[in-house]
């Protein structure tokens, strides 16, 4: 099935759940977050859909909200899709899929990790890459390590990406 | 009378002599036997993904030899693959065929490796030896090409780095060889040990206990858990991404995907001995196929990529590896995330040890091949 003809038989499905292809992806749609976990569930045990198994969960920051994106692939089928929650800054939540997928759960520790997302009802929701009292999560664009001292030079580009030099 | 134990917990790893980079496992045992294991990764977090952030899409591509040391070349392939799917970017033939040489030289190399070290921690030397000495011939052919042993940076977008040497001399080859040839000679003489080294260790009475119905992983587990490549290949399910989603010139190539239904560590093994062998028919057919001509596009070396999302797909020795590249129009990637297959692989190890023996821990880990600095990252 293409992007467009799961499109509608999750709009036939859900009627009233506003869901739309993303521009920007050529195979996501951005779903409402509070949604998320019915349009999912549907994903995966719908025999015409079957998305049985869950490829990744990753985000990216976009400062003034989180893109958190689900890629899903049906071994029957054969085909992808990934649906798209965008989580405004101030309500950085959206439902677990942990108990859809057992693979979701490391994911969406790494996504909770690196951009603290929290995911509601997540059994064991603790990070799994950095030390477990470290500040912060480190790929948010506004992101700075403690020990960041910026290279001399305004514009340097350096002191922009937050890649700079650190000190000890 | 019924003698109650009680339950202790010990720490395996994260420096442990035959554990596979730095993993630690919290293993609660009653005696012998293991109640319960929780898997503790990020002793080798190296921010790769951040650092993608701050380089430019050349810049980056050494940094992706890094995500897994054993098989560098499809670590590239993936960040290359991603990067030419969003600026469209098409590699010339040549640059295409060499690329998925070196992909499965690369995949036999890590196959042997596992091999290798698996039977050297079930107790086994000899093996051991033999797949390191014919390993060592893929390595001395990647050093002629790209000068690198272990981490090759060999992949450039649209293309490759260099293109192959035209004549090579080893120790193993007769005098001065062109590449081809030595490469035709190494695969032939390699079926024949491989041969051997199964002959070795398939029939071995400890080998089989160590292994048949060890660590058996339930097909719907495995996909429900994410696993993919030999570790879901072991239970049934015939999937590999080279056949299902075909990049670059898998399509026009012909070779099989082995599959196993019992899932325990010895269909794993087994697994990996057959792609040893559909590798070499896929280097049979690269190599009479390799078209001449250029081996790179010629390109500047900072490329600014129009905006968007992609999500590039391929299939290394562990399974199902992919890159998920934003960008925001610049040089540089705005995010960009790393599926790795161990990291998923390495999620049923809780459920595979539980109930086994301490001494079983590492060969059942072992059959999972997972590489830590992937998973990580």
């Amino acid at each position: 099935m293409t992007r467009s003809e799961i499109l509608k038989a999750l709009g036939d499905k859900f009627p009233g759940v506003e869901i739309k292809e993303d521009d920007t992806n050529p195979e996501a749609l951005i779903v409402p977050a509070d949604n998320l976990v019915e349009l999912a569930s549907h994903l995966k045990d719908d025999p015409a859909l079957s998305f049985k198994y869950n490829m990744v969960i990753t985000a990216a920051d976009w400062v003034e909200h989180v893109d958190v994106i689900y890629y899903f692939m049906s071994y029957e089928h054969g085909h992808t899709v990934a649906l798209k929650v965008q989580l405004p800054n101030e309500r950085m939540k959206v439902h677990t899929l942990a108990g859809v997928w057992r693979s979701a759960n490391w994911f969406e520790r790494e996504v909770y990790d690196l951009f603290g997302v929290i995911f509601e009802g997540h059994p064991d929701l603790r990070r799994i890459m950095m030390p477990a009292d470290w500040d912060g999560h480190p790929l948010r664009k506004g992101y700075q390590h403690p020990n960041f001292v910026p290279l001399p030079g305004k514009d340097n580009p350096a002191s922009k990406t937050g890649m700079g030099h650190h000190t000890i | 009378m019924t003698l109650k134990t009680e339950e202790f917990y010990i720490n395996m790893g994260p420096q442990h002599p035959s554990m596979h980079g730095v993993l630690r496992l919290l293993v609660k045992l009653d005696g012998e036997y293991i109640v319960d294991c929780e898997p503790v990764i990020g002793y080798l977090h190296r921010s790769i993904e951040k650092m993608a952030e701050g380089k430019h899409f050349g810049q980056f591509i050494p940094v992706t030899d890094r995500l897994d040391y054993v098989t560098s070349m499809s670590a590239n392939y993936v960040f290359v693959l991603a990067v030419e799917r969003l600026a469209d970017i098409v590699p010339t033939p040549r640059g295409d065929y060499i690329r998925v040489l070196m992909v499965e030289l690369n995949r036999i190399a890590s196959h042997l490796l596992w091999f290798g070290t698996n039977t050297l921690e079930l107790g086994a030397t000899t093996p051991f030896l033999y797949a390191f000495q014919e390993r060592e011939k893929i390595l001395d052919m990647f050093e002629a090409t790209c000068g690198q042993r272990l981490t090759y940076n060999y992949l450039r977008l649209g293309g490759v780095a260099y293109d192959l040497p035209k004549t090579v001399s080893f120790a193993w080859t007769d005098g001065v060889m062109p590449f081809e040839k030595a490469c035709e000679k190494f695969l032939n003489e390699m079926i024949p040990v491989l041969d051997m080294c199964e002959e070795l260790v398939s029939e071995n009475a400890i080998f089989l206990k160590r292994t048949r119905g060890v660590g058996v992983l339930p097909r719907d587990l495995a996909v429900d858990a994410g696993c993919s490549g030999p570790v879901i290949r072991a239970c049934g399910v015939k999937y590999d991404v080279r056949k299902a989603v075909p990049y670059s010139i898998y399509s026009e190539l012909d070779f099989d995907i082995p599959t196993r239904e019992n899932g325990d560590s010895w269909d794993r093994y087994k697994i990996r001995m057959d792609e040893i062998r559909e590798s070499t028919k896929i280097c049979h057919q690269v190599l009479a196929k390799m078209p001449k001509g250029a081996f790179k596009q010629v390109l500047p070396n900072r490329i600014w990529v129009p905006p968007g999302e992609v999500y590039s797909r391929i299939e290394n020795s562990r399974g199902d590896m992919g890159t998920y590249l934003v960008a925001d129009g610049s040089e540089k990637s705005y995010r960009c995330k790393f599926r790795t297959p161990s990291f998923s692989n390495l999620c049923v190890m809780p459920y595979l040890l539980k109930g086994a023996l301490v001494a079983d821990l590492i060969a059942i880990g072992a059959s999972l091949d997972f590489v830590l600095p992937e998973i990580d990252r």
